[in-house]
């Protein structure tokens, strides 16, 4: 065999497959209810007038979070923009940007994992195969180093279950959470607790831990991500205020931990918010994993963050003590 | 260094090849092999530099008692210096891989309270030491011819075999060094070998890591006592079992692949075992060359078939339990050889029963020949589990868990979409242990089993043709670059620690 042949081989692999990823597989169920929850949420954040809350997060934002709560008790429209934590930040907030307007609040109560992380897992993100898709422009406009990330994002297992969920879809199969149980504010529903009880066992044994204290870095690639999005916001008088996300009440999220995320926030012109139970629930008031609660506990959780935003805001007469309570948190005593 | 690396891929294997025939193509040969012997050590030194020296001094020692045991003038002393060089070669073994398993069974044994330290074990020693067990003991018989002390170094540090095998034999390396044609460059040989070696890289990171991620949790659970299920049982034991297969037929064929692009022939250690119709040919199959050492120098010593029927079986199972515990120091390993054991026993005497009534073991039809793939096949599934499980318990858990002593639980959306399932399986509402639990996890895990079925069942690399392999790495070729140059950190061999 002549190693041109080989060469030709390699070449012939690389615009297959390319060519596959790009134009024939892809998966509807996972990647393409995305462009679904997209049209929606978009679609109902452009129809918003005047200051709005925009609430950003993984799918702890969609699951743990109710925009219907928080536009009744903050008295302000909001618009739930929350799809899942494999999604990078920038391209979230790429997408989020052109919407956001002077006199806007959003409240991104991030995962843990967003918070901190390296280029190469950004560059590994959920949302490439939903750019190389159904995204072109976004794809056409990527660096070349991005655009090779890409390219070569796709790896054996995401071929199989790719033809697999085109299979699925052509059998009409749905996923447990689809655009049907979306509300028209972008927040899940349906997910009580009684639906939950199959997951009881799961949750009971599950291993969590929360983030060690030192765990957040300011100057990781992801906090960079996020510190550009605060400055840019700053600039443009968009408040943006951090909160915790919610997560099991085993341990509590460390003082120290917080007090960096504070510090890191009013580095960037931003502020924080931190509820009296960090946002930690106990394992049964979760639906199926650490960062979903219940639709019943979701909505208490909103009641209480929109009561705190209200308040931060200046929207209620807590506006003074809220403030107080922000800047404790940026000098490092949370309460 | 791993071959599955960036740095061995685009840095290491380039230079090494490029300056090897560059000195060769200038006729210098000792320098060119010079060369390769300084890249081995520096490719094992990369490893662990601390190490290198006990590597020099395992060559020089074997090396010097091979040339006393030719010149010896008189068998008895030729017969001690020998054993003493085996002895030697076993005491270093013994020290670094299986001082602190005696030391703990010493102390669970007699409540004693000894304690010997970490003892890192220096990697490759078990091959390196076999090797040369070898030389040493042909050297006895009269068998070694040549001792040219470079090739000798070579022999045993040449890098494609180095880590994980083959474990070569001094006759079919140490002829091929003294060729003049290795030393140029072999436009052939080169495209054959690439060829080979990116298969096997394929093999490696795209099929024995991706599905080692099925593995991992359920045999990680099952050693915390979780209770692993029927279905999580199944999937956990054929992951490792597609995981170890793809790894070492990986390793295999990247090695004998490099050393192609050398001009050297190394010996096949890996021929599709899972195609066996029993359990001695998958003994014919599986690392072959352990094999072929077990036997020439531990099996027919021990007297092989030739002292009975019953001692036979007894060298077989002593042959296998010293097989298992050449894998590792642990009672698993050794259990593992025990099964192994006993399962040669049963094909034997079963080969012989038939011999017996008349019917020769290799006339089944195709239906007897399926039965005997899947007796087979199921044997070394059941056999894998003990070989990967830490501790006993962990293993149990998960054969329990395999017979269905553990009960059958599927999470409710699979068990809602497969009919005739109501009342037979309970549900829950996820299985992380599972393919992660989600129906495309499921869906993406039987995907993968199946293919590795297929891939299982196509020719091995070295009996595709140039058609086959080119079309192969046309389906292949996109996932290795994606997997080593775009994917994750690079993942040790399974056999590294062995």
């Amino acid at each position: 065999m002549k190693i041109k042949y080989l060469a030709y081989a390699a070449l012939a692999s690389v615009f297959l497959y390319g060519a596959l990823f790009v134009f024939i597989v892809h998966k509807p169920l996972t990647i393409g209810v995305m462009q679904g929850y997209y049209a929606n949420k978009l679609s109902y954040i452009e129809s918003l007038d005047g200051p709005k809350i925009v609430l950003l997060a993984g799918s702890n934002g969609r699951f743990s979070h109710r925009c219907e709560t928080i536009a009744a008790v903050a008295g302000m429209p909001c618009s739930n923009m929350s799809i899942s934590a494999d999604l990078s930040l920038d391209y979230q907030l790429d997408i989020l940007k052109p919407y956001l307007h002077p006199g806007d609040v959003v409240y991104l109560p991030l995962e843990f994992e967003a918070l901190s992380g390296t280029e190469d897992e950004v560059m590994a993100g959920a949302e490439i195969p939903y750019i190389v898709a159904y995204d072109h422009d976004y794809l056409k406009a990527m660096g070349f180093d991005r655009l090779m990330h890409a390219l070569f994002y796709f790896d054996l297992k995401f071929f199989i279950s790719g033809l697999g969920e085109m299979l699925l879809d052509s059998m009409h199969v749905k996923r447990r959470f689809s655009l049907d149980t979306l509300t028209p504010q972008g927040d899940e529903s349906g997910h009580t607790l009684k639906k939950g009880l199959p997951y009881r066992d799961l949750l009971a044994r599950l291993e969590w831990s929360p983030p060690a204290s030192g765990a957040f870095s300011g100057d990781s690639f992801k906090a960079g991500i996020l510190g550009d999005f605060l400055d840019w916001a700053a600039e443009r008088k968009i408040q943006v205020i951090g909160g915790l996300p919610t997560t099991f009440d085993d341990a509590t999220v460390a003082d120290e931990f917080i007090a960096g995320l504070c510090a890191f926030y009013r580095h960037h012109g931003q502020g924080f918010m931190v509820l009296e139970n960090k946002s930690q629930y106990p394992r049964s008031s979760f639906y199926d994993t650490p960062y979903h609660l219940v639709e019943e506990q979701q909505i208490r959780h909103s009641r209480r963050v929109a009561e705190r935003l209200a308040e931060i805001t200046g929207r209620s007469p807590g506006a003074e003590s809220a403030r107080q309570v922000d800047d404790a948190c940026a000098a490092g005593v949370v309460p | 260094m791993l071959f599955n690396s960036v740095e061995f891929i685009f840095v290491f294997l380039p230079v090494v090849l490029l300056v090897f025939y560059m000195i060769g193509s200038y006729g210098n040969h000792r320098v060119a092999i010079s060369w390769l012997v300084g890249a081995s050590l520096f490719f094992y030194g990369w490893w662990n530099p601390a190490y290198l020296g006990l590597m020099l001094a395992s060559i020089l020692f074997n090396y010097a008692m091979g040339a006393a045991l030719v010149s010896a003038k008189d068998r008895p002393r030729a017969r001690y210096l020998m054993a003493a060089g085996v002895f030697c070669n076993l005491a270093a073994l013994a020290y670094f891989k299986y001082a602190n398993f005696f030391v703990e069974n010493l102390n669970a044994l007699t409540g004693s309270g000894y304690h010997l330290g970490t003892i890192i074990l220096p990697l490759a020693i078990s091959f390196f030491t076999f090797q040369q067990i070898t030389f040493l003991v042909d050297a006895f018989r009269g068998e070694t011819r040549e001792y040219n002390f470079l090739h000798y170094a070579l022999f045993v540090t040449f890098f494609p075999q180095l880590i994980a095998g083959p474990i070569v034999h001094h006759r079919e390396m140490l002829p091929q060094f003294a060729k003049d044609s290795i030393y140029r460059i072999n436009q052939w040989n080169i495209s054959a070998g690439l060829a080979i070696f990116l298969l096997g890289l394929f093999k490696k990171v795209v099929l024995a890591d991706g599905v080692a991620a099925y593995a991992i949790p359920v045999f990680d659970a099952a050693e915390n006592g979780v209770v692993i299920t029927f279905f999580e049982a199944w999937a956990g034991a054929l992951a490792y079992t597609f995981q170890l297969y793809f790894d070492f037929s990986g390793y295999s064929d990247m090695a004998i692949g490099i050393a192609r692009m050398f001009n050297i022939n190394l010996p096949l250690n890996f021929n599709s075992p899972y195609k066996a119709v029993n359990i001695i040919e998958f003994w014919r199959r599986w690392h072959m060359t352990l094999s072929r050492f077990l036997r020439d120098y531990l099996y027919f010593p021990l007297g092989g078939n030739r002292k009975g029927l019953s001692r036979r079986y007894v060298n077989l199972m002593i042959t296998m339990l010293l097989g298992g515990l050449w894998h590792g120091a642990g009672w698993t390993f050794v259990l593992w050889g025990l099964m192994h054991g006993v399962f040669l026993v049963i094909n034997h005497a079963w080969h012989g029963l038939r011999r017996l009534i008349g019917s020769a073991p290799g006339s089944l039809g195709f239906p007897g020949r399926s039965v005997a793939w899947l007796v087979t096949f199921l044997s070394v599934v059941a056999s894998w589990v003990m070989f990967r499980a830490e501790s006993f318990a962990g293993a149990t858990n998960i054969l329990h868990g395999m017979s269905g002593m553990n009960g059958f639980v599927l999470p409710a959306q699979i068990a809602a979409i497969i009919p005739g399932l109501d009342g037979v399986v309970e549900t829950v509402g996820t299985m992380p242990l599972l393919g992660g639990g989600s129906i495309m996890g499921v869906f993406e895990m039987v995907g993968m089993f199946l293919l590795m079925f297929f891939l299982v069942a196509m020719p091995a690399s070295h009996e595709m043709k140039p058609r086959l392999q080119l079309a192969a790495l046309v389906g292949s070729f996109y996932f290795t670059v994606q997997a080593v140059l775009f994917s994750r950190v690079p993942s040790e061999f399974l056999y590294f620690q062995f």
